[in-house]
């Protein structure tokens, strides 16, 4: 808490002596999302939230610039209102010539494959319980360091700093009746607990790429559980430091965006011993991305997840059960994962009318997510979108544990 | 009679033939010149090492409703390779967004994308020439330098356009990998015949129907050596869409720091 005290007062006065000589523009959006749940119960089928968004960045004299952006969140208005105002980002930068130094609260992406949750991409928490048509909007941001050094201008050495731990929120979801769920166990706020990690990216040649090695911890909880109250299982949530090696690329051939990342998670339980702690895997992905038609593009993308020292629930006598959650909840229900996602966009009218498809589809669970979008510029600013999402797969699956949320949304939008 | 007829005839006849010589002589212009001619002197026309200026993106429907983009552009050229930064300032939902754009000397050229949503630079593919310049009636094609050696000329006729004398230059793919390329089976060029620069540009379909016209307007002498033009209006006459792009604060021969042409700039937002 202490760690929390000081970084939060140190930001608060750094902004207020480099903002205060400077008028800053204020840009930002409101949008009204109004969703439709189709196989929730009746009386919880519909909801509409409210969101805005205020930013501004300002130039630090000519050493580098400030940037902050409040979003206020009111989440079902129409039912039980709950109202959400948080700093999103907050943060200064600070140019020399080799040098760039950003410090505050900010989003730090890693990765070069298309989508938000990839390989490498594992430094903002994820925030599952605000269901939205766009992922990218689902990152937390985070209070952190980011230190770039350039050799030269393809050349990039990057060094991160997180000094507090930040979960992943999870949606809310139905335990059989023989588990009970504990209050999650945080890391506490102290410097030993920070997490670090270092890239190494090169750009600008034939082929872009990146070396990267994250300390951290696993922002999606590992579950002890305690039988002393048997039938009654306790889950008690707790976050284990995970270290992830990783490697991206990106290149270009004709017409083709070809890009790939792979990752291997060193998780706390390095020889599989543990039931209740995550085994180290592997996760890839491989993509292309083509233009079939003028303003109709296609990203094809394998998505695989190994599993190492892998076990099935059957090996776990007498915790069949437990194993068979734990196998849905760490994604670890087979030894390999492979899952195929297509996204097609369409531009027409001159960019007035966008169309999106996405859908992913695990061709070892055989599960699925289909995504759509239909986006048309009302002019003014003005923006509305329609879609909807769905998830199908079975019960130990990811997508099945889902499958209650499927939704239609209907969203108006302005951007000032 | 007849002989002092004939000898005023002849002398007419010679005069004639002697001012026309004169004309074409001290005129500059000349029938002489064939089209290939007359490409490669507007092609000569001296172009700015680096630029920086404001440009004005506005799309018409065939209605009249008009949506507009604002564009910042810096460009530079060194070794004969252009480098181009574009980020996007207006409409605000896509405002920050950026592009690089780097030529290469072999192979297709370098190009990354911004996005401030996904917080990170993306390496993309140089798409189809064919393909819409966000959103526009012009395609990438149509924004680059000509390549001259890309397409044969003709002469079609020397007329009046605006009010300025114009050759009017027919120009036809030089093989089929242009024609694919721009899907244009031909163009005709009404190019200044004092100063030679483009007054309008017809672009004709692959099945040679007319397609658009290009008009540049609001030339501005720039640096003292350099003709720009200040509008450009692209219609799209078998749609009825047209783009108009309108250039702001234009500045020639500005010293644009490196910096602004590597992904690190991009990284910082611009």
């Amino acid at each position: 808490m202490e760690l929390r005290k000081y970084l939060a007062t140190g930001t608060c006065l750094i902004f207020l002596i480099f903002t205060i000589p400077c008028t800053a523009m204020v840009k930002g959006y409101w949008k009204i999302p109004f969703y439709y749940f189709t196989a929730s119960p009746e009386n919880d089928k519909e909801r509409f939230d409210l969101e805005t968004n205020l930013e501004s960045d300002f130039p630090l004299y000519s050493v580098g610039k400030g940037f902050f952006s409040f979003k206020f969140y009111g989440n079902d208005l129409g039912g039980e209102s709950k109202g959400d105002l948080a700093i999103d980002e907050a943060y200064l930068d600070l140019y020399t010539l080799t040098t760039d130094i950003r410090l505050g609260k900010q989003y730090i992406f890693w990765g070069r494959a298309d989508g938000t949750e990839t390989p490498t991409n594992n430094i903002n928490p994820v925030d599952y319980s605000r269901i939205k048509p766009d992922f990218e909007e689902q990152r937390i941001s985070i209070n952190a360091l980011k230190v770039n050094y350039f050799k030269d201008s393809a050349l990039i050495f990057q060094g991160i700093w997180i000094p507090e731990f930040t979960p992943s929120k999870l949606p809310d979801f139905s335990f059989p009746s023989f588990i009970n769920l504990k209050n999650p166990r945080l890391p506490t706020s102290q410097i030993k607990n920070s997490s670090w990690g270092i890239k190494i990216d090169r750009m600008g040649s034939r082929i872009d790429f990146s070396l990267s090695y994250l300390y951290t911890w696993d922002s999606f909880p590992d579950y002890e559980f305690d039988l002393s109250q048997i039938p009654i299982i306790n889950l008690i949530p707790v976050h284990h430091r995970l270290q992830i090696y990783g490697a991206d690329f990106a290149t270009t051939f004709e017409e083709l965006d070809l890009r790939g990342e792979v990752a291997y998670f060193q998780t706390r339980d390095e020889n599989g011993d543990s039931l209740s702690i995550k085994n180290p895997n592997l996760r890839y992905i491989l993509e292309v991305g083509y233009p079939v038609i003028e303003n109709l593009n296609v990203i094809f993308q394998l998505v695989g997840k190994k599993v190492f020292h892998f076990k099935s629930p059957n090996e776990y006598p007498g915790l069949e059960s437990l194993a068979r959650e734990f196998s849905v909840f760490y994604g670890e229900q087979k030894e390999w994962q492979n899952s195929l996602v297509v996204n097609l966009t369409h531009n027409i009218w001159h960019e007035k009318l966008k169309l999106e498809i996405l859908s992913s589809y695990n061709l070892t669970m055989q599960e699925y997510l289909l995504s759509s979008q239909v986006s048309y510029e009302l002019g003014g600013g003005f923006n509305l979108d329609f879609g909807g999402m769905v998830f199908e797969g079975k019960s130990n699956t990811q997508f099945g544990m889902m499958d209650d949320k499927d939704f239609l949304y209907l969203e108006i939008k302005q951007s000032f | 009679m007849k002989k002092f007829k004939f000898k005023k005839v002849t002398q007419v006849l010679l005069i004639l033939a002697m001012a026309g010589i004169l004309i074409s002589l001290f005129s500059g212009t000349s029938f002489a010149l064939t089209g290939r001619e007359i490409m490669e002197r507007m092609d000569s026309q001296p172009v700015p090492k680096g630029s920086e200026g404001k440009l004005i993106m506005r799309l018409i429907s065939k209605t009249g409703g008009v949506r507009e983009r604002i564009l910042q552009s810096y460009s530079k050229t060194e070794n004969g390779l252009e480098k181009r930064y574009v980020k996007f300032l207006e409409p605000a939902d896509v405002a920050g967004t950026s592009f690089l754009t780097l030529e290469q000397e072999k192979g297709s050229d370098l190009q990354y994308l911004y996005l401030p949503v996904l917080h990170k630079v993306r390496r993309i593919a140089a798409r189809g020439k064919k393909g819409s310049f966000m959103g526009s009636d012009f395609t990438y094609k149509d924004m680059e330098a000509i390549n001259i050696d890309e397409w044969k000329y003709r002469l079609l006729r020397e007329e009046e356009y605006e009010e300025r004398k114009c050759y009017v230059v027919e120009a036809t793919p030089a093989d089929e990998e242009v024609l694919q390329e721009t899907g244009y089976s031909k163009k005709i060029s009404w190019i200044d015949s004092e100063n030679f620069i483009v007054r309008k540009v017809e672009f004709y379909d692959e099945t040679g129907n007319l397609l658009k016209v290009l008009t540049l307007e609001e030339y501005k002498l720039l640096a003292e050596k350099y003709w720009i033009a200040h509008k450009m209006t692209m219609k799209n006459v078998q749609t009825g869409h047209s783009t108009e792009l309108i250039f702001r604060k234009m500045k020639v021969d500005v010293e644009i720091p490196d910096l602004y042409f590597t992904p690190r700039y991009l990284m910082r937002g611009g």
